[in-house]
């Protein structure tokens, strides 16, 4: 689990348990980790980070995760700084202004230099872990707002490292647990650690980490978590570290320990046969890479996607035309690289490389994987026309479209790539020779899905997954329908969560007879299922003897059509003699309750995060709107909760 | 021989007036959700490729169920094939509680949610929906909406045969309209508590329309539908014996009209809130 700056001010810190979270702070919101999301902002960051340098990478994994991780999905990139360094005039002004555009995309960070890769990721992962968790706590003590906000739960401790290895110098940037994700499928839970690795004489890595949380800007020289190694200084950087820092399988790692071992210093008293008899040749391998600075290969970041096609142009340019006639062809040749794996894209990435300053990215997302270029290009250039040949902006008015529309230049472009960060194999069927029409109308509503995503965005086109929760407002979930697998099985994490609640004791909601509520603050003493009221055949008749009608569950009118998030508070003039509002208040107009329905007690269960205890009131006011009020029995207040 | 007369030409304007729509002569209108009030309107209820407003003097008054209602019909009950089309909410509010359609009986899995964040957004996203053929059914909360955008949503609704289905303010009863059907909500007052007339454990929710606009049919009839809460049925009761060119004084020399059930909460006047 991760946690958020607010929740980290109620002792909530990364690592921790859901049921210490919630024991600690009851109200806390657990929001679930996206791997997926995690990596398209990992992504997002390795893109931008080209703008420091032409060679970016992903870590590489093994085929087994590494000890002292959590996830095995690539969570660090590198940098190659062979024969940059004197651009930023000197490594350490390189690293600091990495370190700066971190911070201010809101990371934590600890940056290295360094010769290897191997080296760079030892460094970026390690080096500064309990740096950058004193800052993160040093954020704690100098934060003193309240949360009501949340800790979301991505894994115990996910690290993020990345390490690379280029002819003579890069820079990695590897990402360490990130203790607070911005927020829910954003990046969440990322700390990025990134090494910098060597240039051939001098060796540099850094370590990046970086959470979702502020970051204090002001640091001093010694706090600051930057690391600048090289050849001659490597042992003296590297023995200390964990033997976790040579990325070495939990079988390795636990025989490591077995044995007493605990660092590198102590493992290189071994001897260096014995160890690749009974521990295996990775080993060396990696004691080579991080402590003799042995190279290994950097994988760009295009070429360790499915499918990517990049262009480099002879000469910058910022013409519309020129840009739109590459990204023609490029989505053709992307579309035929799927096509020969059979795969089509959910997510796409176009990345224009600027001559100065950040890249341009522009993100697809579809709700079908597809391999049709027809299909794509439009997509891409709408985005290209909002994104980097903004028009300017203006209030809406469709009267005033002019002639005359002055687009923004964009910046010299020097490089465009496309990249299918997320595929689906294509399902070939074969074809009906009669084609219904509800056929028909799939393929055109996955068309029209793409088409407004691309305009609105992802999150903005969504279909619900109901939840089997009490609360009304979390009886809702909201996904996206493009960019995802829908194939896919949920996550664990998901599982676990629905197993929770399917075993969870029943009844969720139920209704009380009035007079139970005559005093509120006596102890309701009946608690009466309305399902089983009404299937007595004594529904809502049972109380029409009192003022009271209690909505049956199948009552077609028993939810609002609409319904505020958050609640509204009322202020409420008068109540009956039951307690039940009869003028309020809202948005500084009186309502006088002609007749109500109620209550409909919705109390959550004690296995839940926050518990609620609410009697909800449909009422019928005097200026006709029908509401939806509830008495919270804990606030001993009113809400308005929705309108029929 | 003069009715025959009319009933021609009648038929005539109604075909000049809507000769873009049902070439074939047969009707494929979806109901309104209650049967009764579908007799009343010229074609037998809401013709596919058109738009239908709703004006609510507050919002709640209960617009919004009978948009639905419509959208139900259109989705699940619709002609031939369009009960596999989709349907589509626009909602830039985000406050639209899907559960309470499903109690209704929409189908969820046809449902698609646009949340636009911005004007501009939201009427481009609508003028998509409507032109795709693949969704039947628009539902969106608008205010402002100038007349050439109007009148995009009119053709955008011919274009792909889809109905649109707006909730909009009182307040904007004034502003030209494309649409096919306007309905301005009329809040019934039930009778307060306490009083003679009041009936209590009632379970129907009365709802005043008046047709402020009606292609083909006659507009300023009212209408009051009665929702039943057990069943979720629409129902039709008896036109308001009051009209509203009726003076005041007319009303208080008849007292024992006054009285009847039917009038006995109709409301003074509509206030636009602009909600």
């Amino acid at each position: 689990m991760a946690s958020d700056s607010l929740a980290r001010e109620h002792r909530i810190f990364p690592g921790m348990s859901i049921s210490e979270a919630t024991a600690l702070l009851p109200t806390v919101r657990l929001l679930e980790y996206d791997p997926q999301e995690d990596l398209a902002g990992l992504l997002e960051l390795a893109h931008e980070a080209w703008q420091f340098s032409p060679t970016v990478g992903l870590e590489k994994l093994d085929a087994q995760i590494w000890a002292g991780r959590s996830l095995h999905q690539p969570q660090a990139f590198f940098l190659e700084a062979n024969g940059l360094t004197h651009l930023f005039e000197g490594p350490e002004s390189m690293l600091l202004l990495l370190n700066e555009w971190l911070c201010n995309k809101g990371y934590v960070c600890c940056l290295a230099m360094a010769p290897s890769i191997g080296s760079a990721w030892a460094l970026a992962n390690y080096g500064h872990r309990s740096q950058a968790t004193q800052r993160l706590l040093r954020q704690r003590k100098q934060t003193n707002n309240y949360p009501h906000s949340f800790s979301p739960s991505p894994q115990s401790s996910g690290e993020r490292g990345s390490g690379g290895e280029g002819p003579n110098c890069l820079e990695t940037m590897p990402l360490i647990p990130s203790p607070s994700p911005r927020r829910r499928g954003e990046g969440s839970g990322l700390s990025s650690r990134s090494g910098l690795l060597p240039s051939d004489h001098v060796l540099h890595s850094s370590t990046i980490s970086s959470g979702s949380v502020s970051v204090d800007p002001v640091l001093d020289q010694e706090s600051r978590p930057i690391s600048l190694v090289t050849h001659s200084d490597l042992s003296t950087h590297i023995l200390p570290l964990p033997i976790e820092a040579l990325r070495l399988d939990l079988k390795t790692t636990s025989t490591l320990h077995q044995l007493g071992i605990r660092n590198i210093e102590a493992l290189l008293q071994l001897p260096r046969a014995g160890l690749a008899n009974r521990l295996g040749e990775t080993l060396l391998q990696r004691i080579d890479a991080a402590y003799h600075g042995q190279r290994e290969v950097l994988h760009e970041l295009k070429e360790q996607m499915l499918c990517s096609v990049e262009m480099k142009l002879e000469y910058p340019t910022q013409q519309r035309a020129t840009i739109e006639e590459i990204l023609r062809r490029l989505t053709q040749q992307l579309c035929s690289q799927l096509r020969q794996h059979g795969h089509g894209a959910l997510r796409i990435t176009a990345c224009l490389r600027a001559e100065q300053g950040p890249a341009y990215l522009l993100s697809l997302g579809l709700y079908r994987a597809t391999a049709d270029a027809d299909h794509l290009l439009p997509l891409l250039l709408g985005q290209l026309e909002s994104q980097v040949f903004q028009p300017p902006r203006r209030k809406y008015s469709p009267l005033k479209t002019g002639p005359t529309t002055s687009y923004r230049r964009a910046r010299n472009i020097t490089a465009v790539s496309l990249i299918a960060t997320l595929t689906n194999p294509l399902v070939w069927k074969q074809v009906e020779l009669f084609d219904t029409e509800s056929q028909q109308y799939r393929n055109i509503i996955a068309r029209h899905i793409d088409s407004v995503a691309s305009r609105l965005g992802r999150r903005q086109v969504v279909a619900l997954q109901l939840q089997r929760h009490p609360q009304p407002e979390l009886a809702c979930e909201w996904r996206p329908l493009t960019g995802q697998r829908l194939d896919g099985q949920p996550q664990s994490t998901r599982r676990k969560l629905a197993r929770k609640q399917h075993n969870s004791p029943a009844p969720l909601s139920y209704s009380i007879e009035p007079e139970a509520l005559a005093d509120s603050h006596k102890p309701v003493s009946v608690a009466r299922s309305a399902k089983s009221a009404s299937a007595s055949g004594s529904n809502l008749e049972l109380f029409s003897s009192g003022y009271s009608l209690s909505p049956s569950p199948d009552d077609p009118i028993r939810r609002p059509l609409h319904l505020y998030q958050p609640p509204q508070p009322i202020s409420v003039q008068s109540f009956d003699t039951q307690g039940i509002p009869n003028q309020f208040s809202l948005d500084r107009e009186r309502y006088v309750v002609q007749e109500h329905w109620g209550p409909e007690r919705i109390e959550s269960g004690w296995w839940d995060t926050a518990h609620h205890r609410r009697d909800y009131y449909r009422v019928a006011t005097d200026r006709g709107p029908w509401f939806w009020l509830y008495r919270d029995l804990q606030q001993k207040c009113w809400f308005l909760h929705g309108v029929f | 021989m003069s009715t025959a007369i009319f009933s021609q030409l009648s038929n005539q304007i109604r075909a000049l007036e809507t000769a873009n729509r049902s070439q074939s002569g047969k009707s494929l209108a979806i109901s309104t959700g209650c049967p009764a009030l579908d007799t009343r309107l010229p074609q037998g209820g809401y013709e596919p490729g058109t738009i239908v407003e709703w004006l609510e003097p507050t919002h709640g008054c209960g617009g919004f169920y009978l948009a639905m209602a419509a959208a139900r019909q259109a989705v699940v009950h619709g002609s031939a094939g369009a009960n596999s089309k989709y349907w589509v909410v626009v909602d830039r509010k985000q406050r639209f509680y899907p559960p309470a359609a499903q109690a209704m009986g929409l189908p969820l899995d046809r449902l698609i949610v646009l949340r636009p964040t911005n004007q501009a957004d939201e009427m481009w996203a609508i003028d998509q929906a409507l032109r795709c053929s693949a969704v039947g059914v628009v539902v969106a909360e608008l205010e402002d909406v100038n007349e050439l955008q109007a009148r995009r949503f009119q053709l955008a609704a011919e274009q792909g045969q889809s109905l649109g289905l707006w909730l909009r303010p009182a307040s904007v009863r004034k502003q030209p309209s494309w649409s096919e059907i306007q309905w301005l909500i009329e809040p019934w007052l039930s009778p307060a508590r306490g009083t003679d007339s009041y009936e209590r454990g009632q379970n129907v929710r009365r709802i005043g329309i008046q047709s402020l606009r009606m292609r083909g049919g006659k507009s300023g009839q009212r209408w009051t539908l009665a929702l039943d809460l057990r069943t979720g049925q629409i129902a039709l009761e008896e036109p308001y014996a009051l009209t509203s060119h009726l003076h005041l004084a007319s009303q208080l020399a008849m007292p024992a009209s006054a009285r009847h059930p039917a009038n006995r909460a109709r409301p003074a006047t509509v206030r636009p809130t602009g909600t």
